[in-house]
């Protein structure tokens, strides 16, 4: 609106400075003429003729003067035209000034709309920094709420003090080598807040080509900066899992092709740098059959887009190292898949332990059934001890109990003999007749007998509180045989190597054990026979063996001949070969019986040299 | 001495069939009673009895009677018993179950014993009289 004003406005001015202009010509003129006709005018007054006028005016001393009058008129209408001439160009040059100044002051117009509209910063500033000139972007950016407030400042104030010297060096340099660019320094807002920004900067120069000004286009990168801290952390962490991590990681692109690897990668082909992979293919590190099959999993996962997870497959040629792998695709943001990314573990020693765990399990029933039955086994065998332990206190009680009674027995059936022995000789035919005589003898035997049974029983069951003292065992063996009643039928050899050491054992239970043994030996040979006794020592024990060539013991007996109460002779209590086995155990040792009916019997005592006292057994 | 009534009986039967006078006692009290009333030549005392100690009686009846011979039966031999009982001043020790023909060999060893000793006595006290007055008389003659 206002620019059609002023253009109208100009155009009736001009106009009428045209017409002005105009006028002052013809008025220049008209004055001439006037002057001229008033000269002539007043020489007609002068003279009443017009012929007189006529040689008036050709007077050549008037000529002079009559030919200027005379010219004045052309002179002043001439004069007349070329002022209007030149007020008429000066017109139309005012015009075309106007119109110029007009498109001049349109472009300048339009230019300061683009750099107030431009959403960077334009700041414009003299070669000395001071800003002369900035856009509301300026202002938003650095929080001024108007210019007033920061033309005038210089251009370092809303930068920040670490970043000035950077500052005026580039200042110099864009004066120097021309335009900077892109350069990050730390604004500084109204308020004293640092912001990250990027400056681009050029020297603005005059018609002549001098420096005239600084102009800098700032942008605010906060944001940028801030998804560059983001990025760089994502970038962190995608190291950390793939550099960290003990598997290996790989991306591959849908061809198969290593895209990127981690360094377990790069250990597992030996290369010293992951990089070395990228580009490369299964084919290129494993076996031509290995690389097969994977490549035929991945362009499966490629193709259907399902992954494989945790799939366990060799990955060396003699299947000496396996992995678990789980392969997933990748897809970009249509959807579409584009590669894969996998993890692969090494299982091999996983698998290793696996298998052993399996054929464990597998034993381990068999286990479980064999511990089983030796438990019951032991069981049995401590239910048969207790057993016995407890018969075998029943027993001494009841033998205990026994003695009185037997006692009472002996003395009456010895005074029964007395009795019947006083019997007048004449009425003694009569009674030994009867028998009874007879009757008194073998029921005093029977005591006897039971005697023996009872007195076996509580040595059996008395607890023993051996002394041991290092004792010649020949010298025992030699008066347990002196006191047994041997007959000429039996031959006796004793076989001991010459410097046999003595033996700590307590000597009256090694001599009942011998003198058990040897009445066994003997009785096994009523009809005589050979009775070889053997001595011998290794590294660890002393070894008695006692052999004879007698009856010999059934198969079935042989682990029941150690058991109380057993016997298959008519006279004996069966305490004689528990109690050698409880002797032999009191002096940590075992005994053991080797026999075979008809042939003979051997009895192997072993006792340990070190021992570790046992006070009861 | 006995605590079992059938036992002393006949043992008491037995011993007295030899020519023995025999006394009998159930219990260790009535036992020292007895051989306090009365001499006797030799005790048959069983170790376990009733109301005290075998050993406890022997001791008690070696200060009251040491010149009566003592026999210990024992049920069960252990060095340790015997050691302890001849210690106290038994002068015997015979083993459960007891053989009659046994018992009667070592009673009449230790009363011979006993005699013998008996006899020594009173031919020392025989000899030291005579000695006294044999040196009285040199004395005597002296003077």
């Amino acid at each position: 609106m206002k620019e059609d004003e002023k253009a109208r406005g100009s155009c009736v001015s001009a106009s009428l400075t045209k017409l002005r202009k105009s006028l002052v010509g013809i008025l220049i003129g008209s004055m001439g003429l006037f002057i001229v006709l008033g000269h002539v005018l007043s020489e007609y007054l002068e003279l009443g003729s017009f012929a007189d006028l006529l040689d008036h005016l050709v007077q050549p001393s008037l000529l002079f003067c009559h030919i200027m009058d005379f010219l004045s008129i052309p002179a002043s209408i001439l004069i007349g035209y070329f002022y209007q001439k030149q007020k008429h160009v000066t017109a139309n040059l005012e015009q075309i000034v106007e119109q110029r100044t007009r498109g001049l002051r349109e472009s300048e117009s339009r230019l300061a709309s683009i750099i107030a509209a431009s959403p960077d910063a334009i700041t414009v500033t003299d070669l000395d920094g001071n800003i002369i000139e900035c856009n509301q972007a300026t202002l938003d950016m650095h929080g001024f709420p108007s210019k007033e407030e920061v033309i005038g400042r210089n251009a370092l104030e809303l930068i920040a003090e670490k970043d000035h010297q950077r500052a005026i060096e580039n200042m110099r340099k864009t004066l120097d080598q021309g335009p900077v660019r892109n350069l990050e320094y730390s604004c500084l807002t109204k308020d004293g807040h640092e912001f990250p920004a990027e400056l681009s900067a050029s020297v603005v120069r005059d018609a002549l080509g001098n420096p005239a000004y600084f102009m800098a286009i700032t942008k605010n990168i906060s944001e940028r900066k801030w998804m560059e801290a983001d990025l760089a952390h994502e970038r962190d962490l995608l190291h950390a899992l793939m550099d960290n991590m003990p598997d290996a990681i790989y991306f591959k692109d849908f061809n198969s092709r290593f895209t990127r690897v981690n360094r377990r990668v790069a250990e597992w082909f030996g290369l010293s740098d992951p990089k070395d992979a990228v580009g490369k293919t299964d084919f290129d590190f494993y076996t031509q059959e290995l690389a097969s099959k994977f490549y035929a999993d991945e362009q499966g996962i490629i193709q259907s887009g399902q992954p494989v997870i945790a799939k366990e497959e060799p990955e060396s040629h003699f299947g000496a190292k396996w992995v678990s792998s789980t392969k997933v695709p990748i897809r970009d943001r249509e959807g579409r898949v584009t590669g894969i990314v996998g993890i692969s573990r090494d299982i091999t020693d996983f698998k290793r332990m696996r298998e052993k765990l399996r054929e464990y399990s597998e034993h381990l029933e068999e286990t479980v059934q064999e511990r089983t039955r030796e438990l019951r086994e032991t069981q049995e065998r401590l239910l048969k001890a207790e057993r016995l332990a407890a018969i075998g206190e029943t027993a001494a009680m009841v033998g205990h109990d026994l003695r009185n009674p037997l006692q009472a027995m002996s003395n009456l059936l010895y005074l029964g003999k007395k009795m019947i022995k006083e019997i007048p000789s004449r009425c003694r035919k009569i009674v030994v007749q009867t028998g009874i005589e007879e009757l008194f003898v073998n029921a005093a035997k029977q005591i006897e007998y039971m005697n023996k049974i009872v007195s076996d029983l509580q040595d059996y069951a008395r607890p023993f509180k051996p002394e041991f003292v290092p004792t010649s065992l020949q010298e025992l063996i030699n008066e347990t045989l002196s006191a047994l009643a041997i007959p000429q039928t039996v031959k006796v050899s004793i076989v001991a190597p010459k410097d046999f050491p003595n033996i700590p054992v307590d000597r009256s239970m090694t001599m009942r054990l011998f003198t058990n043994l040897l009445t066994n030996a003997l009785q096994a040979m009523p009809d005589g026979g050979q009775l070889t006794i053997r001595l011998e020592q290794t590294e660890s024990s002393t070894i008695i063996s006692i052999e004879d060539t007698g009856i010999g013991i059934p198969k079935e007996n042989l682990d029941k001949i150690f058991q109380p109460l057993f016997t298959t002779k008519s006279k004996g209590a069966g305490f004689g070969l528990p109690v050698c086995k409880r002797i032999v155990e009191t002096h940590n040792g075992s005994i053991t019986v080797e026999s075979k009916v008809g042939r003979g019997s051997t009895f192997t005592v072993s006792i340990p040299l070190t021992r570790e006292v046992s006070q009861t057994a | 001495m006995d605590d079992d009534k059938v036992i002393l009986k006949s043992l008491k039967d037995i011993l007295r069939s030899k020519g023995y006078i025999v006394d009998t006692a159930e219990t260790g009290r009535e036992a020292i009673k007895k051989s306090e009333a009365q001499f006797y030549n030799m005790a048959l005392l069983d170790i376990k009895l009733q109301d005290m100690e075998g050993t406890e009686l022997l001791s008690k009846m070696h200060k009251e009677t040491p010149r009566m011979m003592k026999i210990m039966i024992t049920g069960h031999a252990s060095l340790e018993n015997a050691v302890k009982s001849l210690n106290l001043g038994a002068d015997a020790y015979i083993m459960k179950p007891v053989d009659p023909e046994q018992l009667l060999e070592v009673v009449d060893e230790k009363l011979k014993e006993q005699e013998e000793a008996e006899r020594m006595t009173e031919e020392k006290v025989t000899e030291w009289i005579e000695n006294r007055v044999r040196k009285l008389e040199q004395e005597h003659y002296k003077e």
